[in-house]
């Protein structure tokens, strides 16, 4: 029997809570799929079945998926949670779903290392093992989570390099710190900074490492054997370049129709309204809106319409450890790695305030460690309402399980694609007694305006060949996906039409011809099935 | 006199920056416009007073409490606990808490006769001292609770434009200043105070050229 000291269980029930609260009810919270999971799943089951991506890339750098160029290492993590659980929905998730909940051990540990005190570093786990923004993203496979994982991880590491005086620690951090660029596109921009402003700041304690030359070359060696390549797809693909063009502020209309393009009426026009100045003061807008109190602690996560009871990034009650660690930050001349903490709460936002939405929650998650250090310094000056908190914060968590787990997908099951999985379920099951089945890729429970890849559910929920899906031209045989033309698809020969409300009226098709009707979580009609003659 | 000098004096910085910025001076050259909108304070506090509790609110709070996933009409046991009137107040309290957000004094202004044109009423080099400075300044408790209540008072009676969030404002240049002498480096805070100078008189010259 393994005895466990009072550290060790602590590191466990953390893992534990955090454990929980990503892997509860996983598979079906959220209530589907979406287009980047689905993408995931397939592309990772196609890897593994043959080698090749969707579009039958070998082993590729990156993923084309559906023009989004995917970073590769959450397809690749997938690949071992589908051979060992088959492909589904928890195999697609669980990536993420445990990477989040080792990020809390590792916060745990990052927290110790920066100075904290033990039980601070526990709580500062738990408070991200139990933190709803985390969680949230958690829970389905965005690369976020995982991009954030090795940052973290790659941080600790470098810190206990330092400390070591391990070249192989600094290496194998900096190696972590470069997965995390593989990983997702935010941290394309903030781990250089990241590691820029490491080498600057602990320079003096870096000295160690001109001591031995050959050790620093070989660190150095696995580093560049890393960021080669990514310097490769940067370059000379079209993979990074057409992500960024595609969310980059630059592309915000608002900004757009405001800029002179280099030509300028007047000189004044272009001293004080140049472009330069203009976009500057375009991300800056953005970069601002994130220090908003109301989107930390209210309405952040947008899990409900606006105007409607909502949540935030962190429980209410965080409020106060929150800023009183911010306080902590700014006042207390004793607290180790300051400037690090300084660094992360100021150039934390800076790659999603670059990108065209605002208050870009997911984007923004490699903030959270800024919030972690200052929960965990507020934390410690709570002492006798420490009670008072955890009461609180019961409260806090009941109200997050019921935005999650009821006003989420009620009010947002049709962004989460739901009704795919139910029409790729039922095209694996009738394929064969119809000529050809189509179905709209088009719609919405208010107006058609939202727009899925229902091929990439039927690839994912039929198993169907990787091979022989790009071997026919990335084409489903006997299966077409666009729109329905009710007027004239519905004079075609023993066909499906599976449309949106907006396709196919119920009232208009004969009730022996109609094969169902299915609703959003909010009870509004989504898809209509009916057959033709 | 001697004490205005003194005081002055001892808040040389501040009277710097305030003098710099584009946000006091498109107040104070436009004491009509300001007093206009101020004439509606008793209004604006009915008005907000009598909407926390108003139909469309509670409205939406029932909707959430009745939400039912699977159709059935069940009511989930705790949700009278999780929505109910005190989150139309905790509504009200973040919605006063927002008049913090940075955005407006440092980038935004509300658009409006005095807010200065194209540029936000403060310079946006002085948002990293703002943080530290608003910290200073609050961790004494008299200073916070009248910060607090200022904020709130302005929030009652008072909508978010440069007319009511102008008081808020000298306060954030305040804890600007208060930010920027922190920094112990005399040649380090002369530059930032040059730099930081500089760019408001930018900022000035392009809203005037703006307006």
């Amino acid at each position: 029997m393994v005895k466990l000291n009072n550290w060790q269980v602590g590191l466990l029930i953390v893992f534990t809570v955090a454990v929980f609260f990503r892997f509860w009810k996983l598979s079906d919270f959220p209530v589907s799929l979406s287009m980047d999971e689905v993408s995931i799943g397939n592309n990772a089951y196609s890897i593994l079945k043959t080698g090749r991506d969707e579009w039958g890339m070998k082993l590729p750098l990156y993923f084309k998926s559906v023009g989004d160029y995917k970073p590769p290492v959450n397809v690749y993590l997938t690949i071992l949670p589908i051979f060992l659980f088959g492909l589904s929905e928890f195999s697609v998730r669980f990536v993420s779903a445990l990477v989040g909940a080792m990020t809390s051990v590792i916060i745990v540990l990052l927290l110790r290392e920066m100075g904290f005190r033990k039980s601070t570093a526990l709580f500062g786990g738990f408070w991200v093992a139990i933190n709803p923004w985390h969680v949230h993203f958690s829970r389905a496979s965005f690369e976020a989570v995982t991009a954030l994982f090795f940052v973290i991880l790659g941080l600790l590491i470098f810190l206990k390099g330092i400390r070591r005086k391990s070249h192989y620690l600094l290496g194998f951090g900096g190696v972590l710190l470069s997965i995390s660029m593989w990983t997702y596109h935010a941290e394309r921009l903030f781990t250089p900074v990241l590691v820029l402003f490491l080498l600057v700041n602990y320079r003096q304690k870096l000295k160690f490492i001109f001591e031995k030359r050959k050790k620093l070359l070989i660190v150095v060696g696995w580093n560049l054997l890393l960021l080669a390549p990514l310097l490769y797809v940067s370059l000379f693909t079209p993979a990074i370049k057409t992500r960024a063009l595609s969310t980059s502020i630059l592309r915000d209309q608002s900004l757009v129709k405001n800029l002179h393009n280099g030509e300028y009426l007047s000189f004044g026009e272009f001293v004080f309204d140049n472009d330069v100045y203009l976009i500057f003061r375009h991300f800056l807008g953005k970069y601002l809106n994130y220090y908003d109190l109301r989107f930390w602690f209210w309405d952040g996560l947008g899990m409900t319409p606006k105007g409607y009871p909502g949540m935030g990034l962190f429980y209410t009650v965080d409020l106060v450890i929150i800023l009183v660690g911010i306080r902590r930050l700014f006042v207390d001349k004793k607290l180790q790695h300051k400037k690090l903490m300084f660094f992360w709460f100021f150039v934390g936002p800076v790659s999603a305030a670059l990108t065209m939405n605002e208050q870009h929650s997911l984007r923004a998650l490699i903030w959270l460690p800024v919030f972690v250090f200052t929960a965990s310094l507020g934390f410690e000056f709570l002492t006798k309402r420490r009670r008072v908190y955890f009461g609180i914060l019961v409260a806090g968590v009941l109200y997050f399980g019921d935005m999650y787990f009821r006003q989420y997908p009620f009010y947002y099951s049709e962004y989460w694609q739901y009704g795919h999985k139910d029409i790729a379920l039922w095209i694996c099951e009738n394929k064969e007694n119809f000529n050809e089945i189509i179905v709209t890729d088009t719609f919405g429970s208010e107006a058609p305006i939202n727009t899925g890849i229902p091929y990439a559910y039927v690839l994912f929920y039929c198993k169907e060949d990787p091979l022989a899906f790009f071997e026919n031209g990335r084409k489903i045989k006997g299966v077409s996906f666009r729109r329905v033309d009710w007027k004239n698809d519905s004079t075609r020969q023993n066909t499906a039409l599976i449309g949106s409300r907006w396709d196919i009226n119920p009232n208009d098709v004969h009730p022996e011809k109609l094969v169902k009707v299915t609703k959003f979580k909010n009870g509004k009609e989504a898809f209509v099935y009916t057959e033709t003659n | 006199m001697r004490g205005l000098n003194k005081w002055l004096w001892k808040n040389k910085v501040f009277v710097s920056l305030l003098l710099v910025s584009a946000g006091w001076w498109s107040v104070v050259l436009r004491p009509g416009v300001l007093i206009e909108e101020w004439k509606g304070m008793p209004a604006n506090l009915m008005s907000k007073v009598g909407a926390v509790f108003n139909d469309d609110k509670m409205a939406r709070v029932f909707e959430l409490r009745h939400v039912d996933l699977n159709h059935k009409g069940e009511l989930f046991y705790i949700s009278k606990f999780l929505y109910n009137k005190s989150w139309l107040v905790g509504d009200e309290f973040f919605s006063g808490l927002s008049y913090l957000s940075p955005r407006f004094y440092f980038q935004s202004g509300d658009g409006g006769q005095l807010s200065p044109s194209g540029v936000g009423p403060l310079v946006f080099l002085l948002f990293p001292f703002w943080v530290s400075g608003i910290f200073q300044v609050v961790k004494n408790k008299n200073r916070g609770t009248v910060f607090l209540m200022v904020m709130m008072g302005t929030f009652l009676v008072g909508k978010h434009n440069m007319a009511f969030l102008f008081l808020l404002m000298i306060c954030n240049l305040y804890f600007s200043s208060k930010g920027l002498t922190l920094i112990k480096q005399a040649p380090l805070k002369k530059g930032l105070l040059i730099l930081i100078i500089g760019v408001s008189i930018y900022e000035g010259g392009r809203a005037l050229w703006l307006s």
